[in-house]
């Protein structure tokens, strides 16, 4: 094999490292469908269409004396007919307003070859405020993957006792409310909020305290991540894997020193990973246990914020 | 079945685990494979493959996401067997496409300097994935991860061929920079 295609075999056989955020981010987009223009036009056209009837009809009808009755069953019909040419022509229309730039997007460019800026930007105009949408679209789909049960807001989680107790008010700064879900099954609850591209997924849980397995804090090796490189599957021993990969902290352990240990533990668990990009906040996954019997809450983390962030938002419920 | 019920199948050493995986992500495996080898025999015998795989893998793993997990596992074992058909001059398809396309990206060589290490390499993929719109990032992954063709991406995300086609050769130009930036020899 050609030296370059070998190398270029190199880079295609590191993809298979990339970061399941990012895969899972292209699995989940949405198809978009671009509408052309003349199918808008069309819809438009017919919509006028039935307005100049509806408006000789009605004009027709009033003078011409006819009962109330009458003039119900005739408006009735009307609905039926735009309805079915609603069904018959485009399916969906943004309400960004794309469709003015639907004809820039239209014509592209010719060649994939040519650094063309013009048609490209204003492709790019046209899925801008479809990007938008696909964000806020992959941020609740982010929020809502695995999550079980029905979607509530966030006053409704906040007030389902006792769980609802257990979920921090104090988020970091500028994050705000995206989605939540009640299980009442499974006794569970998630809530995700979002700044930006950033976003936190708690999921609080009730459960049974003998149940669940904390860590032991003096044992730094089976939870902190920064005693290990990436992949963590290769340099974690295998006897702690299982417990690395989703670390349960005592609440009592966490508070010890006024916070400071807590502070310790989610700094061993949210870091920055060296992502530059869109977003270079660090992010982490861990539990923690308010062990009381029978009715323990187990909280789940995952997201991005720094580790004091994360860590006052958790230590501020308890203080 | 969803995901954590299969996972714990395989915890459970139950074999009823790989009818399972088969049911829910074969296609999609077999989709993945057949990109890559072009061949569905071969791409039928990597996704048997992958269920081995996975059931040596689980325990210990428990993958947050059951479809990318086992996707990769399949890719791998795709990418391993189409090193060894082009040894024997057998097979084609959209791969040996797609590496004359990466090829642009191998930076040019400083011959003092060793080639990276896969895990750096892999590290700097990442990052580079991370600086790009997400838009791109996704026509870049369907081309080189999953081995779509223009067509399917453009379909995909409702985009005309030459706008995948610019937003990949953009895309390239820009890890060859990045690459190059780093001081990366392959």
């Amino acid at each position: 094999m050609r030296k370059e295609k070998e190398e270029a075999l190199r880079i295609l056989e590191a993809l298979s490292a990339v970061d399941e955020e990012l895969l899972a981010r292209c699995e989940e987009q949405p198809e978009k469908k671009v509408i052309p223009l003349w199918k808008r036009g069309r819809l438009w056209a017919a919509c006028l269409g039935l307005l100049a009837v509806g408006a000789l009809s009605w004009n027709a009808l009033r003078f011409a004396g006819v009962s109330k009755d009458s003039l119900y069953e005739a408006t009735q019909d009307e609905n039926a007919a735009i309805d079915q040419i609603a069904l018959q022509t485009a399916p969906t229309e943004r309400a960004d307003g794309a469709g003015l730039t639907g004809a820039a997007q239209e014509t592209g460019a010719d060649t994939g070859e040519a650094e063309d800026a013009a048609p490209e930007e204003a492709g790019e105009a046209v899925t801008e405020g479809k990007e938008d949408l696909s964000v806020q679209s992959d941020q609740q789909e982010r929020c809502g993957i695995d999550a079980q049960g029905r979607e509530v807001t966030e006053e409704e989680v906040r007030n389902w006792m006792p769980l609802g107790a257990r979920i921090p008010k104090n988020l970091p700064s500028g994050y705000v409310f995206e989605s939540a879900r009640i299980d009442e099954q499974e006794r569970q609850a998630t809530v995700c909020w979002s700044r930006g591209m950033d976003s936190i997924r708690i999921t609080v849980s009730q459960v049974e305290e003998a149940a669940v397995d904390t860590v032991d804090i003096d044992k730094p090796e089976t939870y902190d991540e920064r005693l290990y490189e990436i992949p963590f599957a290769e340099t974690v021993p295998a006897e702690y894997f299982e417990v690395f990969q989703d670390p349960v902290f005592d609440i009592n352990d966490m508070t010890g020193d006024m916070g400071s240990v807590g502070l310790e533990l989610v700094k061993s668990r949210v870091l920055p990973h060296e992502d530059a990009g869109d977003t270079d906040t660090p992010r982490g996954m861990f539990s923690v246990l308010y062990p009381d019997g029978s009715d323990s809450v187990l909280l789940r983390f995952n997201g991005r914020g720094t580790p004091e962030e994360i860590w006052n938002m958790i230590y501020s419920m308890v203080r | 079945m969803q995901d954590k019920q299969i996972i714990d199948l395989y915890w459970a050493r139950d074999e009823q685990a790989i009818t399972e995986s088969q049911r829910s992500y074969g296609g999609y495996c077999h989709s993945i494979a057949f990109h890559i080898l072009y061949d569905h025999e071969d791409a039928d015998e990597c996704v048997n493959d992958t269920w081995l795989r996975a059931w040596n893998a689980m325990p210990p793993g428990r993958p947050n996401r059951l479809a990318l997990f086992l996707g990769t596992i399949t890719r791998n074992l795709s990418l391993d067997r189409w090193k060894g058909k082009r040894a024997m001059k057998r097979g084609s398809g959209e791969l040996t496409l797609a590496l004359d396309e990466l090829a642009e990206c191998v930076p040019d060589k400083n011959s003092t300097e060793d080639a990276v290490e896969a895990a750096e390499l892999e590290r700097l993929l990442n990052e580079f994935l991370h600086t790009l719109p997400a838009r791109d990032c996704n026509v870049f992954l369907r081309r080189y991860w999953y081995v779509e063709e223009y067509g399917e991406i453009a379909e995909r995300y409702g985009m005309k061929l030459n706008t995948v086609k610019t937003s990949l050769f953009r895309t390239r130009g820009r890890l060859r920079t990045f690459l190059e930036k780093e001081g990366i020899v392959l």
